[in-house]
């Protein structure tokens, strides 16, 4: 019995316990303001709460305001899974006196011993409202408790990073939203733009300019810019259906709603999307951001000719996947390439979009070898690193075992190429050689070219010179011929002078002299000596007629004188004429 | 003395060189085909070349999948001997990994016959012929000149002035030749690239090119080769894409 006492006092202790650490722990004491900027034609209530009894409550002087009502005391107080709470309230309703800014001061109450104060709060008063809040209708409410946001995560985003635009509906005022339907959606011109659905509305305590709202998300997209500049967002209207608790309450003491509906519009925003760097951007940039991974595989590297394999061009990742385009394989000429098949697996989530996206070719070679297709590059912007980043991929090597040997399509006979294939192995190397240097001097264009091709020919001049000095020789006999009649007709002139005195002689002697005079000068034998010829080549010589007559006269006289008697003085004259005619002929041939 | 030491370095030298030989052969039937490239590149830097170094260099090349290079060697082996069987064979395989397949373009027939003709008979040979010619035509003629009878008098002139029409043709005939082989500036493209209209970064891109594809080098200005391709396609592109197979 005594130990029983002893439990229900140790229970009732802890209890005791309990409840002084609960209650020592949060004393709140707080003033909140029905409003904090009104026309002076309107109330506002303020409420001073604490969750705690307290004792000497002081309320504020309310300075600038009278005091229309109160104060009121509301306490209420509950037991919620054996947790207390505890509410006490003072509320005042103060009409403002006159414009301007004013202050709540603060309020103070005791509680345990302790004084707690409130914070001062500023009031605006304005101008008298058309309305005062008092007689405010349903729709007045909900102008002033509703509003939708859009929130947008980057205003300056660079070109195809990815923004996402948030429509947020602040709700305020215990006010309920039962429907809302879009009036007017948003385009998005110049975004690749992708909603992200919302399965649940659900909402979440927030403030909007400072006051408690409850938030509900109704629209999630996620944009892609498409153009740099400043890019204007659309408004998006939604016509929500509300229900705003009126002053009046029903027979059980509830509030009455009353339906009404309002038309919201997320204001205009501007986005000013930055280009992508031109530093550093590779050639290949094909308008790729994010970030990525690459990849270019083949569905089988053996194989023969005829056959056909898969090689797929793969780009995986995060990033605007729909918006540029996969490189392009390069293959062998000698490779039958297909157009490629496009397929993507992406999901759109909150941050971009994710996921792969590839180009699948069909690839058929035609002939046995060996091809390797050489890597590409792929290259991307991270908007993060603010970076290009260029992803080589690995070559693939295609090993075509058996098939025809490349080159032989041009050949007629078709029919026997499979009969030579096994010469058309690749050849082994050459194992015997002559080496030889490099340097190969071209003779031709050079000098000793041009010599030896053109000093043979000096030798015919050379020879023509030759030629005509053997003729120069063969003339000299005529000219020796002549020298020696002209010396011989000197000879027999002189001799004919010594045989002066003996006529037979001194003509023999004449005669002879004139005929080799004659040889001499005319070029002519001794069998072609007679006058008549001598007359015609002396005239063909250009000789005066009377010279020629003077000779002929003179010949006719030494033939006559032979056997004619004449005198000393008549050989005399002869000899003196023949004398003059030469020297006569002389000069003139 | 000095030609003897001469002689005897030369020697030396192939000697190397064929030991380079034996050895790049040995490592190409080992598989181990670097090596053998090394070993046939010694070869040619020591100043030493033939038909087969290159031809065992395009295989070695081919061996390592490296395209530009085997189509490369493989194109200077037919510099030196077009219709090698085997070259041939080897060859279709190299091209046969290429990216571009680009049709051969018929020329125009009579000047193609020509040109084939003219570039069939080495230059040396039209050279010497040329100079041969000269020296018959200088022998006839000084026959003509020089000899009495009239019958070897009219022989000699009419084999003279056809020796000299040889004579002068071989010659032509070679400059011919120079001037096509000079034309001729055949490369590989040894990086991928574009074609441009005009030689500067501006110019419009014609077309893409791939490693191991033969050009033709038609013209050159700063950095940039004006090329043609063997179906008559023409562009620029930067120079060090390229590498001549004439060097």
């Amino acid at each position: 019995m005594k130990t029983m006492k002893f439990y229900h006092f140790l229970v009732l202790f802890g209890l005791l316990i309990s409840l002084q650490g609960f209650a020592q722990e949060t004393v709140e004491f707080a003033v909140n303001l029905s409003k904090s900027k009104l026309g002076i034609n309107e109330r506002i209530r303020v409420d001073f709460s604490m969750n705690q009894d307290g004792d000497q409550f002081t309320p504020p002087d309310f300075k600038g305001f009278r005091v229309v009502m109160g104060p009121s005391q509301s306490t209420s107080s509950s037991w919620i899974n054996g947790v207390r709470s505890f509410k006490r309230t003072f509320s005042y309703t103060i009409a403002p006196i006159q414009k301007g800014t004013f202050t709540i001061s603060q309020a103070s109450v005791v509680i345990d011993g302790k004084t707690y104060k409130t914070q001062s709060k500023e009031v605006i008063v304005t101008d008298a409202v058309k309305k005062p809040s008092d007689q405010l209708t349903a729709y007045d409410i909900a102008e002033e408790k509703l509003h939708l946001v859009a929130e947008v995560s980057k205003n300056s985003p660079y070109l195809n990073e990815p923004i996402t635009v948030v429509y947020k509906l602040y709700v305020g005022g215990n006010i309920n939203v039962s429907n809302f339907r879009p009036l007017e959606n948003p385009t998005y011109e110049n975004f690749w733009s992708s909603e992200i659905p919302i399965n649940k509305y659900s909402f979440s305590s927030g403030t909007y300019k400072g006051e408690p709202y409850n938030v509900v998300d109704l629209k999630r997209v996620v944009l892609y810019p498409q153009m740099t500049g400043e890019l204007v967002l659309e408004p998006l209207s939604l016509e929500i259906t509300a229900d705003v608790p009126t002053n009046r309450r029903d027979f059980f003491g509830g509030v009455i709603y009353s339906s009404t509906n309002k038309v919201v519009t997320a204001g205009k925003r501007t986005i000013d999307v930055k280009s992508l760097p031109e530093e550093g951007k590779p050639a290949n940039f094909s308008g790729a951001v994010g970030d990525y991974n690459f990849f270019v595989e083949a569905s089988k590297n053996i194989l023969n000719a005829g056959e056909s394999l898969q090689l797929k061009v793969r780009v995986k990742g995060t990033g605007n996947l729909k918006l540029f385009q996969i490189p392009e394989v390069k293959v062998p000429a000698s490779i039958e390439r297909y157009d490629p098949e496009f397929s993507e697996d992406i999901k759109t989530t909150f941050g971009g979009m994710q996921g792969e996206v590839s180009n699948s070719y069909t690839l058929v070679p035609g002939y046995k070898g060996k091809y390797p297709i050489p890597s590409i590059s792929f290259s991307y912007f991270n908007p993060k690193t603010k970076r290009y980043h260029s992803i080589d991929s690995e070559e693939v090597l295609l090993q075509i075992l058996e098939g025809p040997e490349l080159g032989q399509e041009d050949q007629p006979n078709q029919v026997q190429k499979l009969e030579v294939v096994a010469d058309d192995q690749f050849k082994f190397i050459e194992l015997q050689t002559k080496l030889s240097p490099i340097e190969k001097k071209n003779f031709f264009g050079t000098l000793n070219y041009y010599l030896s091709w053109l000093l043979p020919l000096l030798l015919i001049p050379l020879a023509i010179i030759y030629g005509k000095n053997r003729q120069k020789r063969r003339g000299d006999v005529e000219g020796n011929r002549s020298r020696r009649a002209n010396q011989l007709a000197k000879k027999y002139l002189s001799a004919a002078k010594k045989a002066i005195a003996d006529k037979e002689e001194f003509y023999v002697a004449l005669e002879r002299a004139l005929h080799h005079f004659l040889k001499a000068k005319l070029k002519i034998e001794t069998s072609e000596l007679n006058k008549d010829k001598i007359a015609e080549i002396l005239l063909e010589r250009g000789i005066e007629k009377d010279d020629i007559k003077e000779l002929i006269q003179l010949l006719e006289h030494c033939d006559m004188a032979r056997y004619s008697p004449i005198s000393a003085g008549e050989i005399q004259t002869d000899y003196q004429q023949s004398i003059a005619t030469i020297t006569k002929l002389d000069k003139k041939i | 003395m000095i030609s003897l030491l001469f002689l005897c370095s030369f020697s030396l030298a192939l000697a190397q060189g064929m030991n380079s030989f034996e050895a790049a052969n040995k490592a190409y039937n080992q598989g181990d085909y670097s090596q053998a490239v090394n070993e046939y590149q010694n070869i040619i830097e020591a100043g030493e070349e033939s038909f087969e170094v290159y031809f065992n260099l395009g295989n070695s090349f081919y061996k390592l999948n490296d395209v530009a290079n085997s189509i490369y060697y493989y194109e200077k082996a037919a510099l030196i001997d077009e219709n090698h069987p085997a070259l041939q064979v080897n060859l279709s395989y190299a091209r046969g990994m290429t990216i571009d397949s680009i049709n051969q373009k018929s020329e125009s027939g009579i000047s193609k016959v020509f040109n084939e003709f003219i570039l069939s008979v080495e230059l040396s040979i039209w050279t010497y012929l040329s100079i041969v010619l000269m020296l018959l035509f200088v022998t006839f003629y000084l026959i003509f000149l020089l000899w009495n009878s009239t019958k070897i008098k009219r022989l000699a002139f009419i084999l003279s002035i056809i020796s000299l029409l040889f004579s002068l043709s071989s010659y032509g005939l070679a400059s011919r030749h120079q001037s096509l082989e000079a034309k001729d500036r055949p490369a590989i493209i040894f990086s991928n690239t574009v074609v441009k209209a005009e030689p500067n970064d501006r110019g419009a891109v014609l077309f893409e090119l791939h490693l191991g594809t033969k050009v033709q080098i038609v013209d050159q200005m700063g950095n940039w080769a004006q090329i043609q391709l063997a179906d008559g396609q023409e562009g620029w592109l930067l120079i060090d894409t390229l590498k001549s197979l004439k060097e």
